[in-house]
């Protein structure tokens, strides 16, 4: 039974669905979020402990498979991924959007850097970024908060990437370097990934969610959508359902429908919401629904000096970043490009990420977490058909729904271009002193591409706009919609084009296109 | 979960590959030292990773016994370690979570954090005003208010 119908209903509570639920707000809209996790209260809720991770992300089982089996990470709860993010905030550079024009490979988007450079600047912003641009920089410009000073790792490590020849910087990152907007400075606690409870770290919930609350959204917590309702005779969408933490049936009907519930989910609901008018899945006319799934190849190098490091002290991510090779070169023996980041973790993480060795020399290991520092070596992964996230067969969550079945192996570049990026974190390395450099572990950051977006109804699930080209009232406002993943961090690109359809829906609303 | 999901030889064979993870030494007893065996057997019979970590069991068991004609709980550490190597060639999702379960028991021990120089939870004491500062000293001690453990 529908209990009421808003004119938008957003699925997902996170960076993303954060942002379109206050500007469409903002533009007169009533909006409902339904965010499948729990909301936290941070100062509280989530105090200093790794334990954090089984609250804030997302832990219902799903099938990892293929060759290298990349396990993506993504946060649950209102807030979404951002309550566990560690804030890195690039822009992407003019090439990642042509990357088949530039290189001839992957694949070029819809847009360009020039069709986001007003959102970009806008939801910094908004947000909240601190930091500089960079040398390397698609174009010079200012964020709204100056640069965090480089805790003691990023320092050594900086050193060692001058004298390779890099320009090591302070990136844009989304943790108040002074007061902002009405949140704290960061102390520098060094517990970014298990939620920030001082609320320095800007998060989906503490900065646009915060705000659309004050302007009357609604947000639904531990509401599961596992439904997409669609009026074939209207050729629209009408509404979602969703079951409650009792796993009591919901339904919502809304004029228009947002999803926003990242690259792995939002498929999944697409595919689970199939009917007699898209068998293979609502939307999916294309048959890309849950296809070109990326994510970025990523190598943690770590380095034990003879003296303490203590990285636990500062930003858990991003004190100093190195974008010297990211700019794509013909000379090189790869594609693409990739940067560097400082990253230090609390032990459970740092032990996780170390490898897979074990016994006397793990416990060495263990033993010198004070003496060690890690660059966190982070490359593209482009775009390949075959990986995928689809329903599983036969795996079925608590509520009797198909899991993720997510199916990966990276390419041929994507792991020459993750080898150059870890050998030159190492070559830093020992240029910082380190008397050990050793190779963690390798593995998938982000998820993204899953709904892409195209000009071509048949070769993508979306517009520009993030609309879908089947159905004129359904959109995707995540990292699903990415036409490749650059060797960057996501998130603001992704806000960006949130910012930007988000616009869109209101003006087109507004005219009665929708 | 009854207990008789895991019988004692089961419970033995964890906790001595728990100790393979990470081993006694002259600092601490390693996994040991936070009763990594009992405490996974808990988790076990609380129904988490319950059929990894049986099937993981048995892979050992009988890797022990065909190749040591023992139990795994009765071999030497060398063994021990080639054992886990065995595992961790033939079921490596079983190795990545005992190597991750093992790690957080033992890394959620306060007495471990101030071995390793860890001082615990921070925010609530003010974080790190010296952060950007140069680092001389390994800290010994926790922050006040730490200890209580994640």
């Amino acid at each position: 039974m529908a209990i009421e119908s808003p004119d938008a209903l957003i699925v997902g509570a996170g960076a993303c669905g954060s942002l379109v639920a206050k500007e469409l707000a903002e533009r007169g809209f009533s909006v409902v979020v339904l965010e499948a996790g729990r909301r936290f209260d941070p100062a509280t809720d989530l105090p200093n402990t790794e334990a954090n991770g089984a609250k804030i992300l997302w832990t219902e089982p799903r099938v990892y498979t293929g060759k290298h089996g990349v396990v993506p990470k993504a946060g649950a709860g209102v807030g979404g991924g951002t309550l566990a993010w560690l804030g890195v905030m690039p822009r992407f550079h003019p090439a990642d959007f042509k990357s088949f024009s530039t290189e001839g490979i992957g694949e070029d988007w819809p847009i360009s850097y020039d069709d986001l450079r007003p959102y970009y600047r806008k939801v910094e912003r908004e947000f909240g970024v601190a930091g500089e641009c960079g040398p390397f920089a698609p174009e010079s410009y200012e964020l709204p908060m100056p640069p965090h000073r480089m805790n003691w790792l990023a320092q050594v490590l900086a050193r060692g990437a001058r004298k390779v020849g890099a320009h090591p910087f302070a990136p844009p990152i989304a943790i108040n370097s002074v007061a902002y907007d009405g949140r704290p400075a960061c102390v520098y606690c060094g517990w970014c990934g298990s939620g920030c409870p001082t609320g320095a770290k800007a998060t989906g919930a503490n900065t646009y969610l915060a705000q659309a609350e004050q302007l009357g959204v609604r947000v639904i917590s531990e509401a599961f959508v596992h439904r997409i309702d669609y009026d074939p005779r209207k050729g629209r969408v009408t509404g979602v359902g969703y079951l409650d933490a009792q796993k009591q049936e919901h339904q919502l009907n809304a004029r228009l429908v947002v999803l926003a519930a990242h690259a792995l989910e939002t498929p999944r609901l697409l595919l689970l919401s199939a009917n007699g008018a898209f068998p293979d899945g609502l939307a999916n006319s294309s048959g890309c629904v849950g296809k070109y799934l990326m994510s970025h190849p990523t190598w943690q190098v770590f380095g034990t000096f003879a003296e303490p490091i203590n990285a636990f002290k500062g930003m858990q991510m991003g004190h100093v970043m190195v974008q010297d090779y990211y700019r794509p070169d013909p000379r090189n023996g790869h594609a693409r490009g990739f940067i560097l980041l400082s990253y230090m973790m609390t032990p459970i993480t740092y032990a996780n990420l170390s490898g897979s060795f074990y016994g006397a020399e793990f416990k060495q290991f263990l033993r010198d977490y004070a003496y060690t520092a890690a660059w966190w070596a982070h490359a593209e992964g482009l775009p390949r058909e075959q990986n995928t996230a689809t329903l599983d067969p036969e795996q079925k969550d608590a509520r009797g729904l198909p899991v993720s079945r997510v199916t990966y192996e990276w390419g041929e570049n994507d792991l020459k271009l993750a080898a150059a990026a870890r050998d030159k974190a190492a070559e830093m390395m020992m240029a910082s002193g380190a008397r050990r450099v050793r190779i963690g572990l390798n593995y998938g950051a982000h998820a993204m591409g899953t709904c892409r977006m195209g000009r071509d109804p048949k070769t993508s699930v979306v517009n520009e706009f993030c609309q879908s080209h089947d159905i004129p009232n359904l959109f995707i406002c995540d990292t699903s919609v990415f036409v490749t993943g650059s060797g960057l961090n996501p998130t603001l690109t992704a806000m960006a084009i949130s910012s930007r359809a988000a616009e869109r829906i209101a003006d087109s609303a507004g005219r009665g296109d929708i | 979960m009854s207990e008789e999901l895991l019988n004692q030889t089961q419970v033995a064979t964890l906790a001595a590959l728990a100790g393979g993870i990470i081993p006694p030494d002259e600092t601490d007893g390693g996994a040991s030292s936070v009763n990594a065996g009992l405490r996974l057997a808990e988790k076990i019979r609380a129904g988490i990773n319950t059929a990894l970590y049986l099937q993981g069991i048995e892979a050992a068991e009988t890797i022990a016994t065909t190749d040591y004609r023992r139990e795994v709980a009765q071999l030497g550490p060398s063994e021990v370690y080639a054992v886990i190597a065995a595992i961790r060639e033939k079921l490596p999702g079983f190795f990545r979570q005992l190597r991750m379960d093992v790690s957080a028991l033992y890394l959620s021990d306060p007495d471990v954090w101030q071995r390793i120089g860890f001082p615990g939870p921070s925010t609530a004491s003010g974080g790190y005003p010296d952060f950007d500062q140069p680092q001389t000293q390994k800290v010994i001690g926790l922050k006040e208010g730490s200890g209580n453990g994640p």
